[in-house]
This record gives C-alpha cells, structure tokens and sequence, in this order.
C-alpha cells in the first residue's frame, strides 16, 4: 500500500506481454506491477521499457473474485475501486490464508484494503500523523495477535508496487476490536497501518453486492466486535443504576421494620391424658395481638434445645374471620466434645413468613411434640412488614440476568477469536 | 443532560422496558406483602380453617418427626 495524489485520467489499457490481452489500469500515474486477469502472469510494466514478466499465478480463480476487479464502492463515505486482489498465507502455518483488496480512491489517489479472513473483513490503510482518529490507536491499548511473513499464493489486477517483495516483511498484528494496528517491519524500517472490522453486510451493500456473493463467515474474526458490545456500557450502567435504587429501596425496607407486634416466650409442658401419645404437648396459645394493614407475617422461634428435637406446628388465627395459617417447624439442636472437638449439629431457631396476611387481630397456636419428659422453652416473636431479602434478591437476579448473559456470550466470543493466535491468553499451555 | 442520558441508553430502550417486568414484580411483592418465592403456609383452604380461641390441630400436611 502507498498514498500518491495526483489528478489523473479515469483508466487507461495496457497489452498483457504474455498471451495479448488487454488490461484496464486505473492508477495510470501510480501502477507499474500488473497481474494478467486473463493468463494470470505477472509482469513490470513502467510505460517506457520492455514489460519483465516474473512468472505466473496459476492458482488464480478463474471466476473472479468477488468484490470483482474494477468494481466501485462507497466505505466509510469514500469511493473506491477494487484495482487489485491478492490472496497470501503465512509462511509458517500455510493453512492460514487470507485475501487483500487493493482499494485505489480516485478522487485522492490514495489507497486501502478490504482484507477477508474466514469470511471477516477489515478495512486497512496507512497511518498518518494527521489522522483524526489517533486516539482509537493507541498501540499501549492493544494486544499482539500476530506475528508471521507472508507468501503470496495468487494476485490479479494492478499494483504499485512489487507484491512479491512483501515476503522480506515482518508483519506484527495487534488487536483492540473493532480496531486494529499493523505493523511492518523491513529491516530496521517500520510502517504502521490501522484497521476496522467491516461487517459482510457493509461490504455487500458497498460494492452492490448480495450477501451470499461473499464468503460464508467461519469462526469469530480478528477485530470483529462481540455480541452486543456497542450496547455493552449502556447495558451495564443501567443495570447498575437499577441495582442501586433495588438495594436503596430494600435498605428503607429494613430500616422500617419496627418493634415486634409479639414477643413472648412460652414452656412446652407434657400432654397428661391417657389418649396423647409419649411426647405430645399440651396446645399452647399466644396472647393475642393486632395487625393494621395486610402484610406479610414472620415469625421466629428461638428453643432452648439441647440435644434434642421439637416438632412444632403452629396455626396463626384470625380471630374475627376464623381465617388461618399454618406451618411447621421441625427444629434440632445436638451438641459434644469428641476427640477433644466440640461439634454441633443443627440450629436452634427457626423462622416461617407468611405472604398476604389481612390485618386483623391474631393469635398463634402451638401443637409442640418431643422427647417424652423434655419441656423446652420457645421465644416467639411475630414481625409485620419483615424486608423479605428473598424478593430482593430474586428481583436482583432476574436484572443481572440478560447482563450476565451478554458477558458469556462476550466471554466465549474472545475464547473463539484468540483460538487463531500464537498469543492466545486462554492457551493452557 | 437527560437527553445525553436518553441517548446513552437508547440501545438498551428495550432492556430498560423489560426490566419494568421484574421492578413492577419487586414492586406488587412489597405492596401486598408477598414473597415472590412462596411462603410457609400449609394451610390449604385458609378461610375457616380453624376457629378462633382454642382451634383444633389441623390435619394437613403435618408428618410426625420421629428421631433417632
């Protein structure tokens, strides 16, 4: 790639030294190496000497390419025709091959390349200090991705300069998606180029083209940005945002709650009659008390167990409608010292909410059952308006959720882009 | 500085609607004083289940707990 900027003509034609042809140019001033669309030679031609022919790419297609040669497109607001394509490999892993689109701007005479990977395109062109964009390239920001020389396998159309001297190159990658950062390097000197991801579509839509004319994508591309990375800052803001006023609301729901509506503690004396069976309680009754406005209900127990169970069930009544809610708490608590340790097993509280409890004037009922002869006490407290963390968090996940998403769907896209660099970060070895 | 904030979130538009679904849940749990993921009660049939005062002991999904 070069940058040249003079006015001149639209095209002019050359004949191919080899088989005759004749071959459109469009940088008349600027080209002087030529690929033979027709025989596929390759040949110098500067206008004044005998043409030097250097051989033939026989693996050129046939059927053209596609964007084809002479094509004319609008990227990025400038125009441009397709004057060259050349299709190269690596040197050392010959499976990795890519093509380069000679994009040639008239109007400048500058130049740029569409380059195709896998079916992922990149827009490239030649660094300038002058260049409005600088600070989407700063080199600190990127991450090598590559480093290899380059073979050609194939060119056709016009150049200008020789494609075959690009073997010599060091060519070193760097990647921040969507942008990109080449360099190469000859010897001691250096040239920097810059890049962004194309989507096919833009390329399609460019050059006049249907989708499927283009190559079927395969694999995630060098630059091509994740799914759903342009939205991804907003996404999260506003996820954040609505976490925040979650947790504030929730925090106001703690801080409201009041003093207990009852705070008793009752004794489970043993059930004497001859029908009850060893262990069965008498029924034990809360002193009543009332609830303003329908709300949830929690309760806690606090036993005074010590290796020992309770069963408890225990029925919230409505003393004026009859209404009823029901729970049951199987609560144990086993302690010792063994082999010098102490150990514990199981709590000694329990809790239950109940949703939806009209206000009212209430008591509880206990139907206790336990070891024969034990008589444990219960501490028995009843909250109104409890902050229910369940709905809090619940609420919070279902918000992180499509979030959350999004970052395995960018997290695997990463995984499958870096599968094709030396300098993959999720190499295990 | 609300229209740059408008225009910030416009790629999400359709999140933040969606996310009026869960809010609006949150909202309607704490109101009526529900937990979104159920609660304790056993009590099939609520309505005069048992009367007021002594009551009798329910016969609805109370299993005995025997221990070792």
């Amino acid at each position: 790639m070069s940058e040249t900027a003079t006015t001149r003509p639209a095209s002019a034609q050359l004949d191919c030294p080899a088989c005759g042809s004749s071959i459109t140019y469009y940088d008349v001033e600027g080209s002087e190496f030529y690929v033979c669309p027709t025989c596929h030679t390759y040949f110098q031609w500067t206008g004044e000497e005998k043409p030097k022919l250097f051989g033939k790419y026989d693996q050129a297609p046939r059927s053209g390419t596609a964007p084809p040669l002479g094509a004319v497109g609008t990227l990025f607001g400038r125009t441009f025709r397709v004057v060259g394509v050349v299709s190269r490999r690596e040197a050392n892993h010959a499976q990795f091959s890519w093509r380069e689109y000679q994009l040639f701007e008239a109007a400048t005479g500058q130049y740029a390349q569409l380059a195709e990977f896998d079916g992922h395109w990149t827009f490239i062109w030649a660094a300038n200090a002058r260049d409005a964009d600088r600070d989407e390239f700063v080199l600190a920001d990127f991450k090598v991705f590559n480093k290899y020389q380059s073979r050609v396998n194939w060119a056709l159309g016009e150049f200008d300069w020789d494609i075959e001297l690009d073997s010599n190159l060091n060519v070193t990658e760097h990647i921040k998606p969507p942008y990109l950062l080449v360099q190469e390097r000859r010897g001691t000197k250096s040239e920097w180029y810059r890049g962004r991801h194309v989507a096919p579509a833009e390329v399609a839509a460019a050059f006049g083209l249907s989708r499927s004319a283009l190559p079927s994508q395969s694999g995630t591309g060098m630059v091509e940005p994740g799914p759903g990375s342009t939205s991804a800052a907003a996404l999260w803001s506003l996820t954040g945002v609505v976490l925040a006023a979650l947790l504030l609301v929730q925090l106001v729901l703690v801080a409201r709650t009041g003093k207990p509506l009852l705070n008793q503690t009752i004794q489970v004396e043993a059930d004497t009659t001859a029908s009850a069976p060893p262990g069965t309680g008498r029924v034990l009754v809360s002193p009543s008390f009332t609830l303003d406005h329908q709300t949830a209900v929690e309760v806690d127990l606090t036993t005074s167990l010590s290796n020992q169970w309770l069963e408890l069930p225990v029925s919230l009544v409505n003393e004026q409608t009859g209404q009823g809610f029901e729970f049951t708490k199987n609560i144990e608590f086993y302690s010792g010292v063994d082999g010098g340790e102490g150990w514990s097993e199981g709590s000694r509280d329990a809790d239950a909410v109940l949703s939806r409890v009209p206000a009212g004037r209430y008591h509880l009922n206990f139907y206790p059952f336990t070891e024969k002869g034990m008589t444990p006490e219960i501490r028995v407290q009843v909250w109104a308006d409890p902050p229910l963390p369940s709905n809090f968090f619940v609420v919070a996940g279902l918000v992180l959720l499509l979030p959350m998403l999004q970052a395995l769907r960018q997290h695997w896209h990463e995984r499958r882009r870096w599968e094709n660099s030396d300098y993959n970060p999720y190499a295990t070895e | 500085m609300l229209a740059n904030l408008f225009r910030f979130l416009r790629p999400v538009a359709f999140y933040a609607v969606l996310l009026l679904l869960p809010l609006g849940w949150f909202a309607w749990g704490t109101l009526t004083g529900t937990r979104l993921l159920g609660d304790d009660n056993e009590s099939t049939e609520t309505l005069g289940a048992s009367g007021g005062g002594g009551g009798g002991r329910s016969s609805v999904g109370h299993a005995r707990f025997y221990h070792k």
